[in-house]
């Protein structure tokens, strides 16, 4: 299902700001997500995803339906990705040794593998909402507020190297959970 | 792969930081099928995490504020960068004051010119043809612009002033890069010679040039003695020694064709490859090491060292900070003033980024307690502190900039107030109410000066070269600026509007203990400004979106 309906896709074509507005909300978390699987720095991959947006705004009107918008963004963030870690070779080959995977795994083949995927979201969330208060607190920190470890263990007296560990168990956690929870394409009330 | 080793493998691709390189060296053969499902959900789930845990309006207004000055913001820096250059009397209009923009302007034209074509026909002539720079008196048949320079010196007609029309130009000091019509990018090093024919050709004596050709200007070739190398989309170096009948080509993305002078192709070189040409043969070469010539991000970060270098043996500098990291100290921030006891400032959890340039580093400040405190000592009767800095939003009453730790008499302030105007000074009595005509651009890089003169008893507030902000003051009270934070500011207890840290980037700041002049904050601003057509985020396409407005 399309992030933006057509009238909004042609008013954001028009160059309407909250149009544009509505089309980053509906499709920064898959065009984050893929970013943030290609570099760990958040900083990075909130740059890269701006620049995939703004680029797109100055081509929506080769976007003829908001049904393609969403591959379309996807082949420009590829493109921004892979421009950006160019000269980067390990990195560039690791993204697209990545890319490669996810393409030959992903059952519906093509980019699908990373479209928007709201059962795996919302297990997401029910799974950060069974976690204790303080582990969801770190995470918190970490992915909110960008904080690193020396920062959050600042926060509850813990050495960086604890809060690392602390956060690989959480993130070990969250996929035991979400393995359990999630089905594809069900969408829980 | 056994489970035990696969579920090894999961827990290094949750460390923190990932450990992506195990990734790199995973043989995804080795996986079971179900495995390879599970990996890929593992990998997409991890992706997700912050885009589902940091929420998404954050990033929804910051996209929103670059996207809604994108095209204003060009426009702007050229208007007011040709302006500060421009004599206050002068009623024609220099040639400079047009040529940025009228070159960019017809890179566009170009642009669109070029993409209506068909593929393959060489698009020169076109280009030329759709050039609205022979509209401007003075400008016609300019087919290039100087975007930026570092002690560039060349023979003859000055380009920095006249535009690279076709014709012969020798450079013989310095880097400079140059941005043609259709929106290629060359560098240049000295020395070097070479006549410019099109945007779409030039002919290389000597020395070493880079030419990053956007897709709109494929065919872009760069001809030498005996071989001509002609663009696929790419970017490389060339070198050439026409005495010798010498030339070396390295393609660092894409593909370049290599051609003899009679049309004859001769090779497609690959990225990653180098080719020479030497007594009439074309040979494989091993690539140099390092770049011969360097990209054109390079020069504007050169040119900014040299002139960071000169500044700071000003002897009326209180402090100068670089926001040049140092790695074994990372959590200072130098003041790297030649003379008297160096101020140095302690950073409170700001953090590194990239500043004006690659290469330039900046300092983040997004956070309620980001700062960096310093000390200044002493007493002074004027003063002018000048900010670079990129705001990404204004969230507080006050944003501090630069300010004195609470309201003590003589205190230092400089803000930006939550409708973005500027304001501040020297705190005697009362909180400042005037705030400045303009207001500060958010989301682009600005030079943000105030300047105090107890003598006189003015304050006065500048933005980006311009004087937005005067009032009259108390005279001959002494400016004590003491304890400060950069950044932020820490208010007296029980004050309202406790939080005033700024939400962005600073890379740059000076004190100095004098009132510098109107020429002196102009230059400051031209030699310091993020140069007009290379904006981080600006590419042709957003060049086209500003010209067509």
């Amino acid at each position: 299902m399309p992030g933006i309906t057509e009238h909004e896709l042609a008013r954001a074509r028009a160059g309407d700001l909250q149009a544009q507005a509505q089309l980053v909300r509906g499709y920064q978390a898959e065009l984050r997500s893929f970013l943030a699987m290609l570099t760990a720095d958040f900083n990075e991959t909130d740059d890269l995803a701006q620049e995939t947006f703004l680029r797109a705004f100055d081509r929506l009107d080769r976007v003829r339906s908001a049904e393609g918008l969403g591959a379309y963004l996807r082949g420009i963030a590829r493109n921004v990705a892979l421009e950006h870690l160019r000269r980067r070779k390990v990195q560039a080959e690791r993204a697209l040794k990545f890319v490669h995977f996810m393409e030959d795994t992903c059952l519906e083949g093509g980019d699908a593998w990373w479209s928007d995927d709201a059962a795996l979201e919302q297990t997401l969330h029910r799974c950060v909402e069974k976690l204790p208060d303080r582990s969801r607190s770190v995470l918190e920190w970490r992915y909110r507020q960008d904080q690193d470890a020396t920062e959050i263990g600042s926060q509850i007296s813990m050495k960086p190297d604890a809060v690392r560990a602390l956060l690989k168990r959480l993130r070990l956690a969250l996929w035991k959970c979400i393995e359990a929870d999630y089905r594809p394409g069900a969408v829980p009330s | 792969m056994s489970d035990q080793e696969f579920e090894q493998l999961l827990a290094e691709l949750a460390d923190e930081p990932p450990v992506f390189e195990r990734f790199q060296m995973l043989d995804v053969e080795s996986l079971l099928p179900v495995q390879q499902q599970r990996l890929a959900l593992f990998l997409r789930s991890q992706g997700r995490l912050r885009a589902v845990l940091g929420g998404a309006e954050p990033f929804v207004a910051r996209v929103a504020a670059a996207s809604s000055r994108e095209g204003d913001r060009f426009v702007q820096q050229v208007m007011q960068r040709q302006a500060g250059r421009t004599a206050p009397k002068s009623v024609s209009k220099p040639v400079s004051r047009w040529l940025p923009w009228t070159v960019a302007a017809a890179a566009c034209v170009a642009a669109m010119v070029s993409w209506l074509r068909p593929a393959g026909e060489m698009a020169g002539t076109a280009i030329l043809a759709g050039q609205p720079a022979a509209t401007e008196p003075g400008m016609a048949g300019a087919i290039g612009v100087l975007v930026n320079d570092a002690r560039a010196v060349f023979a003859g007609d000055d380009p920095k002033t006249r535009g690279f029309l076709p014709g012969h130009y020798q450079m013989t000091q310095g880097l400079a890069h140059v941005r043609l019509l259709n929106g290629t990018d060359l560098v240049l090093k000295a020395p070097v010679a070479f006549t410019l024919r099109s945007a779409m050709r030039l002919h290389l004596e000597r020395g070493g040039l880079r030419a990053r050709v956007p897709e709109q200007a494929h065919g872009f070739t760069v001809a030498t003695e005996g071989v001509e190398y002609r663009d696929l989309g790419t970017e490389f170096t060339v070198d050439a020694d026409a005495g010798a009948g010498e030339s070396s080509m390295h393609v660092y993305d894409g593909a370049v064709e290599v051609y003899s002078p009679t049309g004859k192709k001769l090779d497609q070189v690959p990225v990653g490859r180098s080719v020479s040409f030497s007594g009439g043969n074309l040979m494989q070469r091993e690539a140099a090491e390092t770049p011969s010539v360097p990209e054109a991000e390079t020069v504007k970060y050169e040119d900014w060292w040299n002139r960071s270098q000169q500044m700071r043996q000003d002897p009326s500098l209180v402090a100068y900070y670089s926001f040049e990291r140092d790695p074994a100290a990372s959590g200072i921030l130098k003041d790297v003033k030649a003379a008297g006891e160096a101020v140095h400032g302690t950073i409170h959890k700001a953090r590194w980024v990239t500043g004006r340039w690659p290469g330039k580093q900046a300092l983040f400040f997004d956070r309620d307690d980001d700062y960096v405190e310093t000390l200044l000592p002493g007493s002074y009767t004027r003063m002018t502190v000048a900010v670079w800095v990129l705001l990404d939003r204004l969230d507080f009453k006050n944003n501090a900039l630069f300010a004195s730790n609470g309201w003590q008499p003589g205190a230092f302030h400089l803000n930006v107030s939550r409708e973005a105007q500027v304001f501040g000074g020297v705190y005697h009595a009362g909180p400042p109410s005037l705030q400045s005509s303009e207001k500060l651009p958010l989301s682009v890089w600005s030079l943000v000066v105030m300047t105090v003169d107890e003598e006189t008893g003015k304050v006065e507030g500048w933005i980006n070269g311009r004087r937005v902000y005067g009032k009259d003051i108390e005279k001959a009270k002494s400016l004590v600026p003491g304890l400060c934070r950069i950044g932020s500011c820490l208010p007296p207890p029980n004050e309202g509007n406790p939080v005033r840290t700024i939400r962005g980037r600073i890379d740059e700041l000076f004190v100095w203990e004098r009132v510098l002049s109107a020429r002196e904050i102009t230059d400051l601003y031209e030699h310091g400004s993020p140069n007009l057509l290379e904006l981080p985020t600006m590419q042709t396409g957003r060049l086209k979106a500003a010209a067509t407005r």
